[in-house]
């Protein structure tokens, strides 16, 4: 069954499809948390909390016909970030854009794609590849990694920039 | 939006897609982007990079036991309705600044959908139903993004408020009365005070230095049966000025006269005579 089935399904109030949904993407969304957070416990909160709101709320995901797990991994970093700074979750996702579900890979494409994107993200050399993890799942802010890294605030801005461009080659976007 | 130099740099708009930029460089590319298009498309497609980044994370099994937890959260998690509830609640999808362009998107679906896939009446019916969820979702959204202007415009006005603040209580700020020919004017004060939103300010001027241990009151006089209300306690500057500002005071107040007295510092909980300054 693909994610517009379940979804109808879990929109329908059905458990098992919303179980469905938990096998599929719970491992990516507990990575994603892990990741940020290096906590399991808040890790696990976090993704109970983001793959409920799948639940609570599936009308809003069910005419999207995206890509349920992108959307998901996207929320997942942006909700981690919320809990590691420890700001209000009333705010701050709308500070963090999503991108369109639909604009997503397709999931037909999604491991070709993401083999990719691993190994151009691998192929980085350190000093891109520091900054944008320190950015995007440390949650650091451009200033804090130049503290951090003793770099100036545009040699910083133009590595993560040159990370996340390598990124996009790689996704033929 | 022709002119490069007039564009957001494509490094902010990496920084902006991951939120690492400060919350005034957050707030002036988020109000550029409304209007630029070039830098609409470049933010999306850096959006979908940083999708790929997360996704590209090596993948762990959640703890043992987790998927009873959820399991049983989930029994206990009722399901909401295509309605906004509380604010609480984490954003839903496309929460993006590309909310008005969603018409345009559903309904170029829909119409693909009819041209393309069906052509007898049960099928166009059925485009209908489905276009009609479509649009459920658009209102669920506006409904949302409504609530989020509303959200913002209280943050603004909150950050108006502070910054009003700031200006009448800053000790190095320069105050001025004015008043006709040379002759000192006797103490005065005002006082504007918005029922609807609870928020209240009293600026004063002229008034006598006080003694140690005494502070002016300021009083909310409601109509007979009620208490005098305590809003606030001031003390002159050297200059005999006073402001003070309540962004949370009492809402819906029907409100006499306004007083101020000199009571004790810390404050009373009843005005003591006599009433220095009042107004209605």
């Amino acid at each position: 069954m693909d994610d517009a089935a379940l979804l109808e399904a879990v929109a329908e109030g059905s458990q098992d499809a919303m179980a469905a949904v938990y096998d599929r993407y719970s491992r990516i969304v507990y990575c994603i948390a892990l990741r940020v957070l290096r906590e399991p416990g808040l890790a696990e909160d976090v993704m109970q909390e983001v793959l409920l709101q799948v639940w609570k709320r599936p009308q809003s995901f069910v005419s999207q016909r995206g890509n349920l797990g992108a959307w998901l991994s996207v929320v997942t970093r942006n909700r981690s970030i919320d809990v590691l700074r420890k700001r209000s979750p009333l705010e701050p996702l709308d500070d963090m854009p999503l991108p369109d579900p639909r604009d997503m890979i397709l999931e037909s494409e999604q491991n070709w794609v993401l083999d990719k994107v691993r190994g151009a993200i691998d192929s980085l050399p350190e000093e891109q590849q520091g900054p944008l993890e320190l950015a995007y799942f440390h949650g650091l802010s451009h200033t804090e990694i130049a503290e951090k890294t003793g770099s100036p605030l545009g040699t910083v801005k133009t590595r993560i920039r040159a990370g996340l461009m390598t990124i996009r080659k790689a996704m033929n976007v | 939006m022709n002119d490069d130099r007039l564009h957001i740099a494509d490094a902010d708009l990496a920084l902006y897609a991951m939120g690492a930029l400060s919350a005034l460089e957050m707030d002036s590319t988020r109000s550029h982007l409304q209007v630029c298009e070039q830098c609409k498309e470049e933010l999306r497609q850096n959006q979908l990079a940083l999708a790929a980044y997360a996704q590209s994370t090596a993948e762990v099994a959640p703890p043992d036991g987790a998927k009873d937890r959820f399991m049983a959260n989930l029994a206990n998690t009722p399901q909401l309705q295509a309605q906004p509830q509380a604010q609480s609640e984490p954003t839903p999808p496309a929460s993006s600044p590309d909310a008005p362009q969603e018409h345009l998107s559903l309904w170029r679906t829909f119409k693909l959908f009819v041209s393309a896939n069906f052509a007898g009446p049960l099928a166009g019916a059925l485009a209908v139903l489905l276009f009609a969820v479509a649009i459920d979702d658009v209102k669920f959204r506006e409904a949302l993004h409504s609530e989020r202007i509303q959200a913002k415009q209280s943050k603004t006005d909150s950050q108006q408020l502070a910054q009003l603040m700031e200006l009448l209580t800053a000790a190095h700020a320069k105050r001025v009365v004015l008043h006709q020919g040379s002759v000192p004017s006797p103490p005065e004060g005002k006082v504007v005070y918005d029922a609807n939103t609870g928020k209240l300010l009293l600026s004063a001027s002229n008034l006598q230095p006080l003694p140690a241990g005494k502070t002016y009151e300021l009083w909310i006089i409601q109509p007979a049966g009620n208490k005098p209300m305590p809003a606030g306690t001031f003390k002159p500057d050297a200059t005999g000025n006073a402001a003070i500002i309540l962004a949370q005071a009492p809402v819906g107040l029907k409100v006499q006269a306004f007083g101020v007295t000199i009571e004790n510092a810390g404050g009373s909980n009843t005005p003591t005579l006599p009433i220095i300054l009042s107004g209605s």
